[in-house]
């Protein structure tokens, strides 16, 4: 049923007409073949987007507004109060969170309850539209929610800069994340594993990868090996970015290194799965 | 089933008749009269022994002993991260001072105590009572089997309780860990006794009020996480805006964070806060009973 509609609604999507489909529409068509992913994710986004919202903003603004509130400072501004420190990571703990929580409980949940992520896995496109239609979907999620934590830090203390490479950062972040999930998803045996890969890992990183306080404070072999994750270098240059207006370009660069390595990745793996 | 027929082999011909009459009483105290057992009353089913609740319990065990450590990881992780995020790097730097004059990881000692007794009292009791009556679809066999509504809501807030006080105690040896110099004592364990018991009856209810999978997602997002991380867990009551100050003192954790607090700070505990969780404890189990009943 499902790979019948599936050409069909894609044509819609790009806006074939009904006869004479040419070569180059064709080959338009499958440039764009990830769109109907984006959009399906879209859907069950426009019919509950509240609940993704609460779901995915409630713990970093929970953790801004207690530090906030304790620190009890209502004329903090961004870059010398511990607000301004704590306010991108909240946005990084929420595009994260955002990003790959929701993308992993897609997988669990259309493979161990809807038993249909075989139908999504058949789709006949090419690997890498599916892969690049997950990722974007995903990470668009990620990136509207992590927005909304910044606007509401905002409310908190004031004096953020915002230049465009921030939001070009914060994106990097949510994709890098999204094809981590899609990685984990495609190797994780069953729901317990990527359980206990979301608990045991990706948990503790969003706390501890500079996000809370710098990594320096971390006993010396834990701070080497937080340099050693995706996380850290962007929070960092999140940071850098919000507080002061000008980048890091090195720390750009690792975290652009990471979204290919995790690309190249979950693109692997999922070929992998695809071909058994 | 594998830990009925265990029972069944250790002590044969008293737990099935402890069954059988639960089974003709429906569990709430009517006396049937051919079994010699009953004589006692009604409290005598619910406390037999191996009491009608146990092997819920049992159920429980045996799944731990095969996820030992996964459970002791997951256990372990969110109060240390919370320790170490919340103390050690951003309070230690920042020496926030509490009201009383506590320096801010004294403070965040009890609450994060509090904070493993909710978190993992509730979401064992409610996860698994949730699945099984709407994933697999085997909450109906225990509905089926001889043991009365009272028991099986015992048994499953004790599961939650059981967790609640062994992630409670995870807690406090890492506690221990980071600053030796901490002093415990009695009235702080039977403290932390009286809040998982609250908790796991919450969970209990919780767990049976669920319809899906959306309502769980609702209710954790919704209530159980604001709840966790305000009610006097992680920050103090009275820092809060006036309108979450009366808010958050609708939720059980409050008192119960409250009453951690006070043992650890006096010697002895606060009564008011004490019978404060007593109330929420019975009042939840009552409820839970009442909707198992209707149910």
């Amino acid at each position: 049923m499902k790979q019948e509609n599936w050409p069909q609604s894609k044509l819609e999507t790009i806006g074939a007409g009904p006869a004479g489909i040419s070569a180059a529409r064709r080959m338009a068509g499958s440039c764009l073949d990830w769109l109907p992913i984006v959009l399906a994710m879209g859907l069950v986004w426009r019919r509950r987007w509240w609940r993704f919202f609460i779901g995915g903003i409630n713990r970093p603004l929970i953790f801004l507004a207690i530090f906030a509130w304790n620190l009890g400072d209502p004329a903090a501004t961004a870059t010398d109060s511990y607000l301004g420190f704590l306010a991108p990571g909240m946005v990084v703990m929420a595009a994260v969170s955002a990003g790959y929580s929701d993308l992993v409980n897609w997988f669990t949940l259309r493979r161990t309850y809807f038993r249909v992520l075989d139908e999504y896995l058949l789709a006949p496109i090419s690997n890498a539209s599916l892969l690049i239609g997950q990722v974007l979907g995903a990470a668009a999620k990620g990136f509207v929610l992590a927005l909304l934590v910044f606007l509401a830090a905002h409310f908190f203390v004031h004096g953020f800069f915002m230049p465009p490479l921030f939001f070009v950062q914060l994106f990097v972040v949510c994709l890098t994340f999204a094809c981590l999930a899609v990685a984990v998803a495609m190797v994780a045996g069953g729901d317990k594993d990527t359980l206990m890969f979301t608990s045991l890992i990706v948990f503790p990183m969003t706390f501890f990868c500079g996000t809370f306080f710098p990594v320096e404070q971390l006993p010396g072999p834990l701070a080497s090996l937080s340099w050693g994750l995706p996380l850290t270098a962007s929070v960092y240059n999140l940071r850098a970015l919000a507080l002061t207006g000008a980048g890091h370009l090195g720390w750009f660069l690792q975290s652009l290194g990471w979204l290919i390595a995790l690309y190249l990745l979950a693109y692997f793996l999922l070929k992998l799965r695809r071909e058994d | 089933m594998a830990e009925r027929r265990e029972v069944n082999s250790s002590s044969p011909g008293r737990f099935v008749e402890g069954m059988g009459v639960s089974a003709t009483s429906g569990g709430d105290g009517v006396a049937p009269g051919p079994l010699h057992y009953t004589q006692t009353g009604g409290l005598a089913k619910v406390a037999f022994f191996p009491p009608s609740w146990y092997p819920i319990i049992w159920e429980e065990m045996i799944y731990w002993r095969s996820k030992f450590w996964l459970y002791l990881a997951t256990y372990m992780l969110s109060p240390l991260i919370f320790l170490l995020s919340f103390g050690f790097g951003a309070g230690q730097r920042l020496q926030m001072l509490m009201p009383g004059g506590m320096s801010y990881l004294d403070f965040l000692v009890p609450g994060v105590v509090a904070l493993a007794l909710f978190n993992s009292g509730v979401t064992s009791v409610m996860v698994r009572m949730f699945y099984k009556r709407l994933h697999f679809k085997s909450f109906d066999a225990y509905r089926l089997a001889p043991v009365g509504e009272l028991s099986l809501c015992l048994g499953y807030a004790l599961t939650g309780a059981i967790r609640g006080l062994l992630a409670g105690l995870i807690v406090l040896v890492l506690v221990f860990l980071l600053m030796p110099t901490l002093s415990l004592n009695c009235a702080f364990f039977l403290a932390m006794l009286l809040a998982s018991l609250c908790f796991g009856a919450l969970g209990v209810l919780i767990g049976l009020w669920l319809r899906s999978f959306d309502d769980q997602s609702l209710v954790n997002e919704f209530i159980l996480v604001p709840m966790t991380f305000l009610s006097g867990t992680l920050i103090p009551v009275e820092r809060l805006p006036v309108f979450l100050q009366h808010l958050v003192w609708l939720s059980p954790l409050t008192p119960a964070t409250q009453l951690l607090r006070s043992t650890l700070t006096t010697a002895w505990a606060d009564t008011g806060q004490a019978v404060l969780v007593g109330g929420w404890a019975l009042a939840l189990f009552l409820l839970g009973y009442w909707r198992l009943k209707k149910m």
